[in-house]
């Protein structure tokens, strides 16, 4: 069966590379390119794993990853932020709201994959 | 007897000329500095888009204050609102001017407020703090219950509970972009010189709003918000812009400035008997400023970034114009010193007159011209044909003008998406002319008459409530 | 015509004026519609062009690299909607991907055409093709951004080449480039932080040693010093020290002050504790407050004394926090100076530290 991921991110083309990618190694991937929208979506498709950029628009990546956690359905997704603030406190603040990982831009989207088939087989 | 009156309505023919051509020129140069400006900005603004984000621990904490005053119903939302700014170190300080209603409760509630010794330090003269209350769910959320003084005073009690170095005011009802603060706090890491900067406030009556968020900018479908969509336009874009570059800048929108403390501080804070408490301040700044012969900048950042309500009908919005138009003449009267002053440089020589004289006392004139042009006419004082052109000239004028600052938006932000809004704003910036400008002078006049008339009777204590000049 | 002339001198102006001003606002309508659809097309246009680009570089970076074959002809007119289009994966990727997507560009010859910017377009273009040439690291541009770099006389060409220059990794006169950056007045603070950011701590040892440099006002070492406090340059403490002691400057001393506090290194302690002595409040209170982020136990003394007696608001306040943070001596201070201490600010302080903690 194929995993489904939604990935947030309002950058079209890193997402359209990152999402080339991922279905190259076998995702099904839902693209959505604001924060409300990645819940929204969140809801209605209950994926396998949730990529999120941290700044979007609507709702910025923090947001979205704690109203998930506040709801008994959504929490037990693993969630991976992409962010391009590298420091400390940003990563430490997803960790403390529950994200499973977190990916620093600039990227390899070789290893975004690599990570999310770990948390996938976890 | 009639000889002399003749006389007067000829001069006065004279004086409208003179005073017309002195303004239209100096619009006419503020608009051509505006473009330059405006251009520059966008330019560096597309150099600088794609950099990394700014490294946060260089950016200097921020202090909001939102003043709050009977406004139960929305205050939760309005709080949720300021929380989702996107700003690496922020507090917000609700102040709850002793209103009647339950806003302290339901803050209470919904933010599961607890009782806070938070010290603080009365730098500033303000009503007594009754209590400060911290959210467990929120550390950067700060709440303030203090005896009734009005807005200015609220802002005061904001400012000594302070702990940033930069404050800024925001009133409930408005909504900040998601990055305004990162945008107005450059001037001050670009300059040490900066106490105060403004942004531009647009309209968002009738825009998609979701969950704090400008999420469509549309415009409103009554005609009123529309001439103000101009007005602002004119107003922000060429106006404050320009003011800018000829470092005059006096106003800072109420509704949206960031300031240092410390400079507030310095000079006293807001003064709470002021109707236009915001730009007094500003003019307070720049005058002890200069006599102290402190280095300062007060400056301008044109990028839209506080969208707020404005009134819909005409009488609201009469109420509010001449509100402002006697927050204007206090400010102005109570540094009259400053005028034509060269002890104040530019703002003095400059600002202080362009306010005195045309921005104070242009209804006047505006509303004569209407009159005694017509009664010269009557009395063959004036030559008819001379007459009825120069009404053309100044009304044609008056449409470039308007015109001008749409184009402005066009070059550079053009948050107006669709061809029939950018169709629409042509049709409004050409119609005000004939109607709204007419009416806007004729409250403006009205603000003048009810100033004298009201100043006499100051100090009657009454519960305050606000405001806000934009 | 005719009919003019039965119009006075004064009237035939007023009519021109008005002509002209029609004229205008007819102008200004046409203008601003024309460029609404010129932008839209143009948008609509370059959304076409990238569509099919992003098309190639998918093929591309799907493929083996042996069997790359690129079918990509670009036009020098497009260098620039291309720059907007190939900018995003400069900057957002890196590893096996980056190193493709800039070997294609090499190939293509894009590296030439922006040469070729660099000499021809006005000073937004040329920043412009500096900041794509840095972004691709192109080393062959070198000579010619560090010409542009020391004789352009625009600012924007003058700090993109620089940061161009950074990032192709040219080691070529570093130290005076940084210096001349630094000096140069009409570059924004928050650019040179950011760029000089972008180096790491690789140019800390070249930063030191302008802190020692008289050329450099106090502005640029405050900048200076803010760089290295931020990066925690720990071995920068001593020249840092050295620079407080020897300048009057009080912006500059608040700098190292505030530095100390990041930097974390007890040996500026005796330092610290002399300036709780200052004549200026606020380097009373930031070292006040340094000391107790680094915990100095030996200003207890110093700091009770500022709680009981020092004028300013602040500096009991800081001292309070700091003596928060030296534990159960700390402590211990506080609860004597709150028994024996009137003043009832002073008492809500030391209440407010005990129960709740410090402010940031």
């Amino acid at each position: 069966m194929k995993h489904k991921i939604v990935f947030a991110e309002d950058e079209p083309q890193i997402a359209r590379l990152t999402i080339f990618k991922l279905e190259l190694e076998g995702y099904e991937v839902i693209w959505e390119k604001d924060g409300g929208a990645a819940y929204e979506s969140i809801k209605a498709n209950n994926p396998d794993l949730v990529i999120l950029d941290i700044m979007m628009p609507v709702m910025d990546g923090y947001q979205v990853l704690k109203k998930m956690k506040e709801d008994e359905n959504l929490k037990n997704i693993p969630v991976v932020m992409l962010t391009v603030r590298g420091q400390e406190q940003d990563i430490i603040r997803g960790f403390d709201l529950g994200s499973a990982d977190y990916i620093v831009k600039p990227f390899r989207p070789a290893e975004l994959a690599a990570r999310v088939k770990k948390i996938l087989e976890e | 007897m009639s000889g002399f009156i003749l006389k007067i309505i000829f001069f006065f023919n004279y004086y409208v000329l003179f005073y017309f051509i002195i303004l239209n020129g100096i619009y006419f140069l503020m608009t051509i500095l505006s473009f330059f400006t405006i251009r520059r900005y966008m330019n560096e603004y597309r150099m600088i888009k794609h950099r990394r984000v700014f490294h946060s621990s260089f950016y200097h904490p921020i202090t909001v204050i939102a003043p709050a005053y009977n406004e139960e119903s929305a205050i939760v939302e309005s709080v949720k609102s300021m929380l989702q700014l996107n700003y690496p170190e922020f507090e917000i300080i609700v102040v709850n001017d002793g209103s009647s209603d339950r806003t302290l409760e339901i803050l209470k509630e919904g933010y599961k407020l607890r009782k806070s010794l938070l010290p603080y330090q009365k730098l500033i003269p303000c009503k007594d703090i009754k209590g400060i209350y911290a959210s467990k769910d929120y550390p950067n959320l700060v709440v303030v219950d203090k005896i009734n003084g009005g807005k200015a005073d609220a802002l005061n009690a904001g400012i000594n509970v302070a702990k940033y170095p930069l404050v800024s005011s925001i009133d409930s009802d408005s909504l900040l972009e998601p990055d305004a603060m990162l945008k107005l706090v450059r001037p001050f890491l670009d300059n040490k010189k900066t106490i105060a900067v403004g942004g531009i406030v647009r309209i968002a009556n009738n825009c998609k709003i979701v969950a704090g968020k400008m999420v469509e900018v549309k415009l409103s479908t009554k005609w009123l918000p529309k001439f103000q969509i101009v007005e602002y336009l004119r107003a922000f874009l060429f106006g404050r812009v320009g003011l800018d570059a000829l470092n005059s800048l006096l106003i800072i929108s109420g509704a949206f400035g960031l300031f240092k403390k410390a400079a507030i501080v310095e000079n006293g804070g807001y003064l709470i008997d002021s109707v236009g408490e915001d730009m007094e301040l500003i003019i307070r700044m720049h005058r002890h400023m200069r006599e102290k012969n402190k280095p300062y900048r007060v400056t301008f950042v044109p990028e839209p970034v506080c969208w707020t309500e404005v009134p819909e009908t005409l009488k609201v919005l009469g109420r509010q114009r001449n509100r402002w138009h006697r927050g204007l003449i206090d400010s102005l009267w109570i540094h009259k010193k400053m005028l034509l002053n060269p002890r104040y440089g530019i703002v003095g020589l400059f600002a202080m007159p362009f306010f005195f004289f045309f921005e104070m006392l242009g209804p006047i004139v505006e509303l004569l011209g209407y009159i005694v042009v017509p009664l010269s006419l009557y009395f063959h004082v004036i030559n008819v044909q001379f007459a009825v052109l120069f009404f053309f000239v100044a009304f044609v004028f008056g449409i470039v003008l308007s015109l001008s600052s749409l184009v402005l938006e066009e070059l550079s932000f053009r948050r107006y998406p669709k061809y029939s809004q950018v169709l629409q704003l042509f049709v409004f910036a050409v119609l005000e002319n004939f109607g709204y400008r007419q009416l806007h002078a004729w409250w403006r006049f009205k603000g003048i008459i009810d100033f004298f008339k009201g100043s006499k009777q100051w100090g009657k204590m009454e519960k305050k409530g606000f405001e806000t000049n934009v | 015509m005719n009919y003019l002339n039965s119009f006075s001198a004064e009237g035939q102006i007023l009519i021109y004026t008005i002509l002209i001003l029609l004229i205008t606002v007819i102008l200004l309508f046409v203008y601003t519609f024309n460029l609404r659809i010129y932008i839209n097309i143009k948008k609509k246009f370059i959304q076409i062009k990238q569509n099919r680009w992003e098309k190639s570089i998918f093929e591309y970076i799907s493929q083996d690299s042996s069997r790359a074959r690129f079918s990509l002809k670009l036009r020098y007119r497009y260098f620039k909607i291309f720059g907007e289009f190939v900018e995003n994966y400069l900057i957002n990727l890196k590893g096996e991907d980056f190193e493709r997507i800039i070997q294609l560009l090499r190939d293509i010859g894009y590296g030439k055409m922006l040469i070729k910017a660099l000499n021809k377009t006005n000073k937004w273009g040329k920043a412009y093709a500096a900041h794509l040439l840095g972004l691709m690291k192109y080393k062959q541009a070198e000579s010619k951004l560090l010409k542009l770099f020391y004789h352009d006389k625009s600012t924007v060409v003058h700090f993109n080449s620089f940061e161009a220059l950074n990032r192709i990794g040219s080691k070529e006169e570093l130290p005076q480039r940084i210096k001349a950056v630094i000096k140069n007045k009409h570059i924004r603070n928050t650019i040179v932080i950011d760029i000089l950011l972008g180096y790491g701590a690789g140019i800390n040892p070249v930063l030191i040693e302008m802190l020692e440099d008289p050329e450099i006002d106090s502005q640029g070492k405050r900048l200076i010093v803010d760089i290295l406090s931020f990066l925690k340059a720990i071995e920068s403490s001593k020249a840092i020290l050295r620079l407080a002691r020897k300048t009057d400057d009080v912006e500059l001393k608040i700098g190292c002050i505030k530095a100390f506090s990041s930097l974390e290194d007890p040996g500026n302690a005796s330092y610290l504790i002399e300036s709780l002595n200052s004549e200026n409040w606020v380097i009373r209170s930031l070292s006040a407050k340094s000391l107790g982020r680094i915990g100095v136990k030996a200003a207890i003394p110093v700091l009770k004394d500022k709680l009981y007696f020092d004028k300013n608001y602040l500096v009991r306040l800081y001292s309070a926090f700091a003596l928060k943070q030296m534990q159960e001596k700390g402590l211990h201070a506080l609860k004597e100076v709150l028994v024996n201490q009137r003043d009832p600010q002073v008492c809500q302080i030391i209440i407010y530290v005990i129960q709740e903690g410090i402010l940031t």
